[in-house]
């Protein structure tokens, strides 16, 4: 089940009281599938950092960030922490994708797959674009070429629609293309 | 050793491709860019092929032997202006992939008159060709063939 994930600006404060007619304004910029669990994430590190809660705070404004340029692709470099079995580690790495919600999606697939970290165990402090040059990992500056080019060496025979899918087939077929 | 190449095909800015799944089944789009190992953006472009822009992975594209000489991600007219140059679309409809798309097509689409139809069709070839080869057969001819 691949959650779409969004940008969203939570912008909160402690509650205004008689002492303090202004309080303190905290925006964080978070990933989270809905508004709902945006500003439930919200909540839940500001409280780690600052000496307020859902309760006793508001929330003065949910927005999505869209993003400006989705029809272009760029390498995002993003830091994150995880939760790991044994312990909880920073790390740091590069995907490649139109939006930073994609990337977003990309990081928490690769979390799952190489280190079986749940969603709930990684969090993401920063997720950036990055220029060609600033790039770290091979992943992504290996498709930095203006000339790429390169064949699709194995094809599987695939149905064209989901009717089609067949349990058998009657002869093998063959993965290669004129 | 370009004789010798064993791809002639590749992925590549430009490259004309046929989706082979989703919505867009059938229907042709140009690679403005590659996302990674897995992945390509690509365009109809929507104007022209009804394929709007889209990460799409390379298992639901079928490379053709059309590549447009385009620059990464060109523009919606660029790429119409080479189809164009380049008539691409005349030279598809004569690929061998696209007539037997289209024989599919026709054949899945055949209601219960038409399978008749079809039967009574085959019936009546495979009753010349077998009167033929009887009319041959019995002629002392040796050298004729067919």
């Amino acid at each position: 089940k691949k959650r779409e994930m969004r940008t969203y600006q939570v912008i909160g404060r402690g509650q205004a009281k008689t002492g303090n007619k202004t309080p303190q304004l905290y925006r964080m910029k978070l990933y989270a599938p809905n508004e709902v669990v945006a500003k439930s994430r919200f909540w839940y590190f500001l409280s780690q950092i600052r000496k307020v809660k859902k309760a006793t705070g508001e929330v003065v404004s949910v927005n999505e960030i869209r993003e400006k340029k989705p029809h272009t692709i760029k390498n995002f470099g993003i830091f994150l922490r995880y939760n790991s079995r044994s312990g909880t580690h920073n790390m740091y790495k590069e995907f490649r994708d139109t939006t930073v919600n994609g990337a977003i999606e990309q990081l928490y697939l690769d979390m799952a797959g190489r280190h079986r970290a749940r969603a709930r165990s990684v969090y993401v402090i920063k997720a950036a674009p990055l220029r060609a040059k600033e790039c770290k990992r091979q992943t992504c500056k290996a498709f930095h070429d203006d000339n790429i080019k390169f064949p699709k060496p194995h094809t599987a025979a695939r149905h064209t629609h989901k009717r089609y899918k067949s349990r058998f087939a009657y002869s093998r077929p063959a993965t290669h293309t004129k | 050793f370009f004789l010798n190449m064993v791809f002639t095909k590749f992925v590549e800015i430009g490259r004309v491709c046929m989706i082979n799944y989703g919505k867009d089944e059938g229907r042709l789009c140009t690679i403005i860019d590659i996302v990674d190992q897995n992945k390509a953006l690509v365009k109809g472009p929507k104007k022209l092929m009804k394929v709007s822009i889209q990460i799409i992975p390379f298992k639901r594209l079928n490379l053709t032997k059309f590549k447009l000489d385009i620059e990464k991600n060109a523009s919606d007219d660029d790429i119409i202006t080479k189809f164009k140059e380049g008539k691409i679309m005349n030279k598809w409809m004569k690929q061998s992939v696209y007539k037997k798309r289209v024989k599919h097509e026709i054949k899945r689409k055949t209601n219960d008159f038409g399978r008749f139809k079809l039967m009574n069709a085959k019936i009546a070839k495979s009753k010349l060709v077998s009167s033929k080869m009887k009319k041959m057969s019995t002629k002392s001819s040796v050298g004729k063939k067919k």
